[in-house]
């Protein structure tokens, strides 16, 4: 039972529930003002219900152009709060994020985790995300990354270059 | 001419040659960067970008009067060459000179009329001083000169930013006009077709709502152009423009076409809920013809999606409830319709209690049910969950469904009533469960995750708060506090654990463990405001300066960093045209500028390093002047502080009719700004103290009036004092575990903070005018130093003798917390007094010394004899050695304050669990190591304060 909606910086104050989990990384206040201020659709949060609205879980995205004017969407961050594990609100985030990309003409969403989440692997999975490649070191423990990738299909004649954008 | 001349000549071998100078400013090299600068002026000495750089080099080096000279110069000559003029605007948006951009590129823009990039800069500048006005001018001319849609924009919303937060936003009739303008510019846009992005159409889409025009917002959204441009408009557009336009009919429609697709959605199950009602409102006779009404059709809807949904989510079953909650608050036949209230709990709880979220799900339709039916209620849940007082989980879901029942009926009130040997006996269940269900469902657990059954700790922490608090003793919550750091071995990642450690090692007033455990949660960047609350505004009570100081300058960092920085971000909303998120950032960033937090640890790392200042008198006032402090400057906007704390990361489960966490927010947050009132009107006073002998503001001003500012501000002190009295505020009482801790507010009241500050200002002014009264203030002073000596030697008597008794260690307890912040605040008092004192008499024994011409002439014209200097300087003299009399009588107190004795008998503790002993006993030890090393601590750094303010008063 969530609600989504955009992620309004307000909510900056009221994430800590989220971001105090282990393998949730605090960016730093560029991070979040740019991408709230540059794809601001793209970024989402999950509220419960209830008058003080919980925080749930996050996703933190972007939609990169390519060279060739070819439009790639990037999850930045995606985080679920412990106690609202289990119940499809990382999957509704996901699956969120990529109508929107798919809206946007976009050809491929990319991410990037920790090779040791294991739990995270296989919801990308379950999610038609595949391994693309290992990124040695990406995070600075050190650990490695696996670079997740999911092709958006979609009809030959909506496939040309210039979509609507 | 000079303009001319280097525009004329290669520009890339400039660069090339500007090139080092910008290297070392990067890498933060300033004196090499000057140097470079300077050898390249010997060479080119017009050359303008190097005499700004060479500016900001001085800046940088802290050299801010030849830095404004240099600036200023290169600023005269008008530059319009793109390098010299974004090193100019960088130094004045380092100095916070943001009109000065917009005259420079004023300047530039009026030499090259036209040029799209000085336009855009112009442009900025306005935008980050916020005049919409001339924002909206400049962008008109971007798009004459480039007509780029971006440009255009940029004009559109500087109008409607006239009409809702310019200077003219107040009136409505300029906001209508305002509003309408850029209704008909973006409409003749449209018209020809020029409508290219989402945020344009959002734009639009907002200009329209601003002005209440929700049908031809709805024509627009639902439009051909709209569904071109913005195909990601947020559903939730349409529901608030359907509401707006009482079409509920569609909504209501709507909203079923979007929960069959998507059937877990709070959202949309509120509204449809909602459209619901207001149907039946509409039409209510349909009941009469034998139709359903449409209460009865949202039943059916939820409860054909419950029929028909393999995968059981919550969304219908919530939905359901709320549904039965509004009916009832409606006084209309839920249960006839719905069915039994209880039963749909149980079904919930059934289906989804093995979800940690259900404890929250259910809570949210306690509140509309009687006290009696929420208790019978957590029992039949309780009985529900197959876990009684005799048997254990059989498994991981069992457990969790177990801990949402007890959740619920502790906010069910339930433990509330317990006796004190059953709440124990609880505690002891609890305790066992933890511990049952670590080894039976926990084993593998990653660094990462949190145990399964962390829960029963935490609750069983809470439960024991409540004993202490039962019994004012404070072995059972030390107990607590032991088995938390036992569950923080077992799951490292468990913050909910190191917030309650946290906030009970702030109880004992343990000021090391305190701050392990602050550590430990590893807070940073934003969370520094919305999180430091739990740690900070306790420090300036822990009586250790320099721990403090260090959490101070960690969260002063984040606040100027991003200070500085959200220049660059409002010029980024533009950039991007990010029209829909502008205003909403430009709120942020007031937020941020403004936060209490902020505000309260610059205030307080000030006064920490004036109470700390340790060096001579010459060194202590140059530390003095480089804080500038202004005392007749009041830099705080009071009625713009803003509460960034989040309340809501600490989990807690407290009856929910004893819980009202929006007072208590607001009566905290109330005394806390009383509570910086009176510390940064402190700081003035004593500011002004300081600047009446040393100040360089004082010169200035008219022979007679150099007193003004400090008998201003201890008027403010006097009737500050007299407000807080009258206003009565109560302490904030603590009647669980996570409820906000008492603010500083009370404590000031009961010190003599008051009289001492006000009676030292009387001092310093008999000081300055030689009064005849000088002697008595003197004696005046000198009695306050008595009292505050007395206060604080008795209160570690005390606290040594509570120490002694058994079994009373609540009272000491709070003695130790009083004790603590008697000590802390007393030296506030004594060492800003002694900084006082030393520079006072440095001042005297020098003018002593030297006999001005000045005193000759006020002799000439004064009938009483003022005190002669020699005479006043003696009498300080006699206040220092009193001081440092009273100052030895401190410290030998302070030698004989004994660390806190521990509740001796733990051996129960953990008998229960499959605690190898060893294991046990270096838990408990290291706990106790914990307060031991904590008190030393505090004990060694007040002895260091001391002393360094003995020597202070010795010289």
């Amino acid at each position: 039972m969530t609600s989504l909606r955009e992620m309004q910086f307000d909510d900056l104050f009221k994430f800590n529930s989220l971001v105090f989990d282990a393998l949730t990384e605090v960016y730093s206040l560029t991070f979040f003002v740019e991408h709230l201020l540059k794809f601001p659709g793209l970024s989402q949060i999950a509220v419960a219900p209830g008058p003080e609205g919980r925080r749930m879980g996050y996703i933190f995205g972007k939609e990169n152009l390519t060279r060739t004017g070819d439009s790639q969407g990037h999850i930045s961050a995606l985080t679920v709060s412990a106690e609202y594990r289990r119940l499809g609100v990382a999957t509704a985030l996901m699956d969120y994020f990529y109508t929107d990309l798919a809206l946007r003409g976009a050809s491929c969403i990319n991410l990037f985790m920790r090779c040791t989440n294991l739990v995270a692997y296989r919801l990308y999975c379950s999610l038609g995300y595949e391994h693309q490649r290992t990124v040695l070191d990406y995070y600075p423990e050190p650990e490695n990354a696996f670079e997740m990738r999911k092709y958006i299909r979609r009809p030959m004649e909506v496939q040309a270059p210039t979509a609507i954008r | 001419m000079a303009q001319q001349q280097q525009q004329g000549m290669d520009s890339a071998l400039f660069e090339r040659r500007l090139r080092p100078v910008y290297d070392n400013l990067e890498v933060g090299n300033n004196r090499k960067a000057l140097q470079e600068s300077e050898k390249l002026l010997r060479k080119h000495p017009t050359l303008l970008c190097a005499r700004a750089l060479k500016g900001l080099s001085l800046l940088r080096l802290g050299r801010y009067d030849e830095s404004h000279g240099c600036l200023q110069a290169v600023a005269e000559e008008k530059p319009t060459d793109d390098s010299t003029l974004q090193v100019l605007s960088f130094c004045y948006r380092e100095m916070e000179q943001l009109d000065k951009i917009v005259e420079l590129y004023q300047h530039a823009v009026k030499q090259n009329p036209g040029n799209e990039e000085l336009l855009a800069h112009l442009f900025i500048s306005h935008v980050r001083v916020e005049d919409y006005k001339a924002q909206q001018a400049v962008a008109l001319q971007l798009y004459k000169a480039q007509p780029k849609n971006a440009y255009y924009f940029w004009s559109v919303i500087s109008v409607v930013f006239q009409g809702i937060r310019g200077p003219e936003s107040a009136l409505p009739e300029k906001r209508k006009i305002y509003l309408g303008l850029a209704q008909r510019m973006v409409e003749k846009h449209i018209k020809e077709g020029k409508l290219e992005t989402e945020q344009e159409a959002f734009l639009y889409l907002h200009i329209l709502k601003l002005q209440n025009k929700y049908q031809e917002a709805w024509e627009f959204l639902t439009g051909e152009l709209c569904a071109k441009l913005y195909p990601g408009a947020p559903v939730s557009m349409k529901f608030e423009l359907l509401k707006e336009l009482g079409n509920w009919r569609e909504l209501n429609e709507l909203l079923q076409q979007l929960l069959d697709a998507d059937r877990d959605r709070w959202d949309y199950y509120k509204e449809y809920i909602q459209s619901s009602f207001e149907l039946l409102k509409l039409s209510p006779k349909e009941e009469k013809n034998g139709e359903k009404d449409s209460l009865a059709r949202c039943q059916e809807f939820l409860q054909g999606i419950i029929e028909s949904s393999e995968r059981k989510k919550r969304g219908p079953y919530l939905a359901r409830l709320e549904l039965h909650q509004r009916m009832r608050a409606n006084k209309l036949p839920a249960e006839e319709l719905i069915g039994d209230f209880d039963e749909m709990v149980i079904e919930y709880f059934n289906l989804f209690g093995d979800k940690s979220c259900c404890t929250h799900d259910i809570a949210l339709f306690l509140p509309t049910i009687s006290m009696k039916q929420r208790q019978a209620l957590a029992s039949k849940l309780l009985l529900e969950s197959g876990v009684s007082s005799t048997s254990l989980p059989q498994n991981k879901e069992q457990m969790q469904k177990h801990l949402c029942a007890l959740q619920i009926s502790r906010m069910c009130g339930s433990h509330m009533e317990l006796p004190t040997d059953h709440l124990i006996a609880f505690y002891t269940a609890l305790k066992l469960h933890y511990e049952h269900g670590r080894s039976t469902f926990g084993k593998k657990l990653l660094a990462t995750e949190m145990g399964p059954s962390d829960a029963y700790a935490l609750l069983a922490a809470n439960v024991m708060y409540d004993l202490s608090r039962r019994e004012h003793k404070s072995d059972h919550l030390f107990e607590a506090l032991c088995l938390l750091q036992y569950v923080l071995r077992n799951s490292t990642s468990n913050f909910h654990v190191k917030l309650l450690s946290l906030k009970i090692y702030h109880l004992f007033g343990c000021q090391v463990g305190a701050q392990e455990m602050y550590e430990y949660l590893d807070i940073k960047q934003i969370q520094l405001d919305s999180m430091g609350y739990v740690h900070c505004q306790l420090l300036p009570l822990g009586g250790r300066f320099s721990g403090t100081r260090t959490v101070y300058d960690a969260t002063l960092k984040f606040f100027t960093n991003s200070y500085k920085e959200r220049l660059e971000y409002i010029a980024l909303t533009y950039r991007f045209c990010t029209f829909s998120k502008m205003e909403e950032f430009m709120n942020f960033k007031e937020r941020l500028t403004n936060s209490l937090q902020y505000v309260a640890c610059s205030v307080e790392a000030q006064i920490c390093d004036l109470v700390s200042c340790y060096g001579n008198v010459t060194q202590n006032l140059s530390a003095y002047s480089a804080m500038s402090i202004e005392p007749a400057e009041d830099r705080i906007a009071w009625h713009e502080l803003s509460d960034n704390r989040d309340l809501d990361a600490i989990i807690r489960w407290d009856p929910l009719h004893q819980v009202n966490a929006a007072e208590e927010r607001k009566e905290s947050f109330d005394q806390e700004v009383e509570v910086l009132q009176v510390r940064s009107l402190m700081l003035r006073l004593f500011a002004s103290f300081i600047d009446l002998y040393h100040g360089t503001g004082v010169k200035d001003v008219p022979a007679g009036t150099e007193t003004a500012t400090l008998e201003l501000l201890r008027e403010s002190w006097t009737g500050l004092f007299q407000r807080l009295r009258l206003m009565n505020y109560k302490p904030l009482p603590q009647p669980f575990l996570v409820n906000l801790l008492p603010t500083r507010l009370h404590l000031l009241l009961e010190l003599p903070y008051e009289r001492f500050f006000d009676d030292l200002a009387q001092l310093v002014l008999d000081l300055h005018s030689g009064s005849g009264k000088l002697a008595e203030q003197c004696k005046r002073v000198g009695d306050n130093v008595i009292i505050v000596m007395d206060v604080c030697v008795k209160t570690i008597a005390e606290c040594n003798e509570g120490n002694g008794k058994d079994g009373l260690w609540s009272r000491r307890e709070q003695q130790q917390n009083v004790a603590a912040s008697l000590e802390a605040s007393y030296n506030d008092i004594l060492s800003l007094y002694a900084l006082l004192l030393s520079v006072l008499n440095d001042k005297l024994q020098v003018s002593s010394k030297t006999k001005t011409k000045k005193r000759t002439a006020d002799n000439k014209e004064n009938g009483p004899q003022p005190i002669s200097e020699k005479e006043r300087s003696q009498m300080v003299q006699e206040l220092m050695r009193q001081l440092k009399h009273k100052l030895e009588a401190c410290d030998a107190a302070i030698r004989t304050w004994k660390a806190p004795v521990l509740p001796r008998d733990l051996s129960s503790f953990m008998s229960d669990m499959s605690l190898k002993p060893e294991v046990e006993a270096t838990l408990i030890g290291d706990v106790s190591a914990t307060f031991k090393d904590s008190h030393e601590l505090m004990v060694t750094e007040l002895r260091n304060l001391l002393k360094d303010k003995i020597r202070m008063a010795a010289k």
